[in-house]
């Protein structure tokens, strides 16, 4: 039979973010999957070496609007360990406390999307309604619903008042009864499953193999979860369960995804129950290092690392961002050989991809060129002034 | 004692210990041996996962990170290369999962991993220009600075 | 010509052309079409449009403009949407509406309806193929496919209440089991296979996967634009009105009136019910594989439909005649 080469992204509707596969078929099934990202890049990693650290955590936080808490407190969370700072329990809970929400709130997104890559759109109204509770109470805590900018170095910006912590425990019965229904729905519904049972298999070898992290790495039978593994914030004190499946497929990805968000809504109650007193910060010198750290922490997509090399001076020598994404792409890559066309789609969405999160480098070459011009910063600068001021007023 | 045995040494000590592994292990590798050190790593150790591999330029070499986990442990082998002959041997036929890491480190700071079967780009579009690495100190830097609000903050 | 055929002619034309023809099916297609929606919306806790949005939208996209691809061809372009429509208006005019008179009916006007309505399938496969783009092409093959799927338990299914009545006329099949209401209740089966041939033929989740988003953008339709696309939906919400009339009037005992219940009361009354049963299959269902949606109407629904078929010939053979 012949091969034809089809084309998802950069733009198409199952992508959310521009990101391009290029799919190799045989009829109707997937033979070879290529991959070209990038199309995100913002040059974070490079904009970190130009900002001092305070910034940087700004800054981090933009790197994805779903995690943002998960790339801040990593990178704080390295800052710290270079300057040997002992951040106060209080702040460590409260951080623990977002970073649970926020995996909650990403998890509940993933659910719907998942119901709407496969044409279940009634799954995913359901789904994004109960998630604006989490969106609600996260605004609550923070100020905000999406980047919350709770952390700081050395700390968390604002206390968790009693409020909020009412608020917290009053909405978590809805939440866990509305999880309940989703995992009859997820395992239940005979469409739902037709659609991702035994669909983007991985086997546990291949998981291990290419280093797949999070729920992908989870539903194939990999036992390994930062929380645990390496406790950081609160999570040391905490009772909790790693939610594996030995499925390895979209449906053992579901699974252990409602499972976590069990998990989630038990560690909250735990959290808001024990929350230790005292001060919420310790205020942090501006000067860093010479040092450097790694830091991990478990973002509701897999483990997030970052690295960051300190040289003294008030801006990092080197701050390197791996988010999850980027660690199970190769994987998914594989897991779409052999599905369907119909397929790709959802089994793309099985990582819950976040290619914003992928991408941080800056593209400079303009748009549809193929000569490779690099621009700096003050062409391009001059370029937008020049294409602004021969608009009208409205322009602006 | 060859420069292998040395790093083997220090890692075989490391994870040996009774209460397991340290949280964090720097060990400097000299590029030749890069391979000899993971193998053993992966095989005796069960040190499978890269979390990631960051490049970095140090001002007069480039360095590049290996950061090798195995639960909560994290190994890192610092490879020094030299800025004019950026090499270093590739990994991916040991652990598949580092091919994608090379890829970004050749892209953004020119160390060829020698080996890796995959010469495409990996972050950069088709048509940036060969031979200029963002992430190099040398490479213009962003638009923070050259706007002047960074000075702003104070 | 005397004035008595001026009048005869002029009233035959407000019949097929206004009521209970062409403009009256157009205005069902645009109220069918917010009911479904509304109630699609009011399943998933949503608010829906408002009544008048079916008949903005369509307005919008007249207004829109209308691009056809290089690659296509334009006469075949505008030419398919038209088609489409007129085929099913074609169907209308043989279905009892409102007190259960059909503007036309003749023996075996069944089957010309039942082919009327294969009509548009074949037209959206033909508008996607040449519509020279990749996912039109996709969506085209799909909706040939899917109609290799439910076209024959549809068949199977019109077919009952016909053996039942024993006649091919649409009318006569309505005013016979109208007069026999207890003969409704064995043609349940019958009743579920036509809804769900009905919701593949429409193109509706689970058997939206001709246009399904997430994989061929919007399948036959990605390269049609203004008031073509407005021609399509058009056709498909007059498609949906038409097939639930059909159904209505073969399996729910037709639209005569019912003591002081106007006829025309009767008839909303029923379409609007169906509605909300497709609305809420719509709701409760995830998009399936096209390889899925064939098995399904060959291993389920050809085996209820020949069920229900065994079961009214055996009952006619014994006791019912």
């Amino acid at each position: 039979m012949s091969r034809i080469q089809v084309p998802i992204g950069p733009q198409h509707p199952a992508l959310k973010e521009p990101e391009n596969f290029t799919l190799t078929l045989e009829g109707e099934v997937v033979v070879d999957a290529l991959a070209r990202i990038g199309y995100n890049h913002r040059g974070i990693e490079k904009a970190c070496e130009q900002r001092t650290y305070s910034r940087c955590v700004y800054l981090l936080e933009r790197i994805c609007g779903i995690c943002s808490h998960s790339h801040t407190t990593c990178f704080v969370q390295a800052v710290e360990e270079i300057m040997g700072l002992e951040v106060p329990p209080r702040a460590l809970y409260i951080r623990t406390i977002v970073a649970e929400l926020e995996r909650i709130h990403s998890h509940l997104l993933w659910l719907g999307v998942a119901g709407h890559e496969v044409g279940f759109d009634t799954f995913f109204m359901y789904t994004w309604r109960d998630r604006e509770l989490v969106m609600d109470l996260l605004e609550l805590i923070s100020g905000n619903r999406v980047n919350y900018a709770i952390n700081n170095i050395g700390g968390v910006r604002r206390d968790l008042g009693p409020e909020a912590a009412e608020g917290i425990l009053r909405a978590l019965p809805v939440l866990e009864e509305r999880t309940r229904y989703y995992q009859h729905v997820a395992t239940n519904d005979s469409t739902f499953l037709a659609r991702l049972q035994g669909v983007g298999v991985i086997p546990y070898q291949q998981a291990v193999d290419l280093c797949a992290v999070g729920p992908l790495a989870r539903a194939s039978g990999v036992d390994a979860d930062v929380r645990r593994d390496e406790p950081y914030a609160a999570y040391g004190e905490i009772p909790f369960n790693v939610i594996t499946h030995t499925g390895g497929d979209n449906l053992a990805r579901a699974v252990v995804r409602v499972g976590e968000l069990y998990e989630s809504i038990g560690m909250l109650r735990y959290c808001v129950e024990h929350l230790p007193d005292g001060p919420i910060a310790v205020r942090p010198r501006r000067r860093v290092g010479p040092g450097e750290a790694i830091s991990r922490y478990e973002a509701p997509r897999g483990e997030d690392i970052h690295y960051v090399r300190a040289n003294g001076s008030d801006r990092p020598d080197r701050v390197k961002v791996r988010a999850p994404t980027l660690a199970n792409l190769p994987t998914i890559m594989q897991a779409l050989r052999g599905v369907h066309l119909a397929d790709v789609p959802i089994t793309l969405a099985s990582i819950d991809p976040c290619f914003s999160c992928t991408d941080r480098l800056v593209r400079l070459a303009p748009a549809g060129g193929g000569d490779g011009k690099v621009w700096t910063w003050a062409q391009l600068r001059d370029y937008g002034i020049r294409w602004y001021g021969g608009k009208p007023d409205g322009w602006r | 004692m060859t420069d292998l045995d040395r790093v083997q040494q220090a890692v075989d000590a490391a994870f040996g210990q009774a209460e397991g592994p340290p949280r964090r292990l720097f060990v400097d590798v000299p590029p030749a041996e890069l391979r000899g050190v993971v193998h053993r790593l992966r095989d005796r150790w069960q040190v499978r996962h890269v979390s990631t591999i960051t490049g970095l330029d140090n001002g007069t070499d480039l360095e590049v990170l290996y950061h090798l986990a195995r639960g909560g442990a994290v190994v890192t082998l610092r490879v020094t290369v030299p800025r004019d002959r950026p090499e270093v041997p590739s990994i991916v036929d040991l652990i598949p999962g580092a091919a994608w890491y090379e890829r970004e480190v050749r892209d953004l700071l020119g160390v060829e991993p020698a080996g890796n079967p995959d010469p495409g780009r990996l972050v950069l579009t088709e048509d940036w220009p060969r031979g200029i690495y963002p992430l190099r100190k040398d490479w213009p830097p962003g638009p923070a600075r050259a706007a002047g609000e960074e000075e702003a903050e104070g | 010509m005397g004035g008595a055929d001026w009048t005869a002619v002029l009233r035959e034309l407000f019949r097929v052309l206004v009521f209970p023809g062409f403009a009256f099916l157009l205005l069902l297609a645009l109220a069918g079409e917010w009911l479904d929606r509304k109630a699609y919306a009011r399943y998933q806790h949503r608010m829906g449009p408002p009544w008048f949005q079916p008949a903005a939208d369509l307005i919008k996209l007249l207004a829109k403009e209308d691009l056809v691809p290089r690659l296509a061809s334009r006469a075949v372009f505008t030419f398919l949407p038209v088609l489409a429509l007129a085929a099913v208006a074609c169907a209308y005019v043989y279905l009892p509406v409102a007190g259960g008179r059909a503007v036309y009916a003749f023996p075996g006007d069944l089957l010309v309806v039942a082919y009327l309505l294969t009509l548009p399938a074949i037209l959206f496969f033909l508008a996607g193929w040449f519509s020279g783009s990749p996912y039109g092409a996709v969506g085209g093959v799909r909706a040939a496919t899917q109609l290799l799927g439910y076209e024959v338990p549809l068949l199977l299914a019109v077919l009952a209440p016909a053996v039942v009545a024993g006649s091919w006329s649409i009318s006569e099949v309505s005013r016979t089991l109208a007069g026999r209401p207890e003969l409704l209740p064995l043609q349940v089966i019958g009743l579920v296979v036509a809804l769900l041939a009905l919701q593949g033929k429409l193109e509706r989740v689970p058997f939206d996967i001709p246009e399904a988003e997430t994989e061929v953008v919007a399948g036959t339709f990605t390269e049609y634009s203004g008031g073509r696309l407005a021609l399509f939906r058009l056709a498909i919400g007059a498609e949906l009105v038409v097939g639930l009339t059909l159904i209505s009037n073969l399996y729910l005992g037709g639209h005569a009136a019912w003591g002081p219940v106007p006829g025309l009361v009767v008839y909303l009354f029923k379409l609007a019910v169906l509605v909300l049963i497709l609305a809420a299959v719509r709701a409760a269902a995830a998009r399936l594989r096209i390889e899925q949606m064939v098995t399904f109407c060959w291993r389920v629904l050809v085996p209820a439909a020949l069920l229900q078929l065994f079961v009214v010939v055996a009952l006619r053979g014994w006791w019912l005649l």
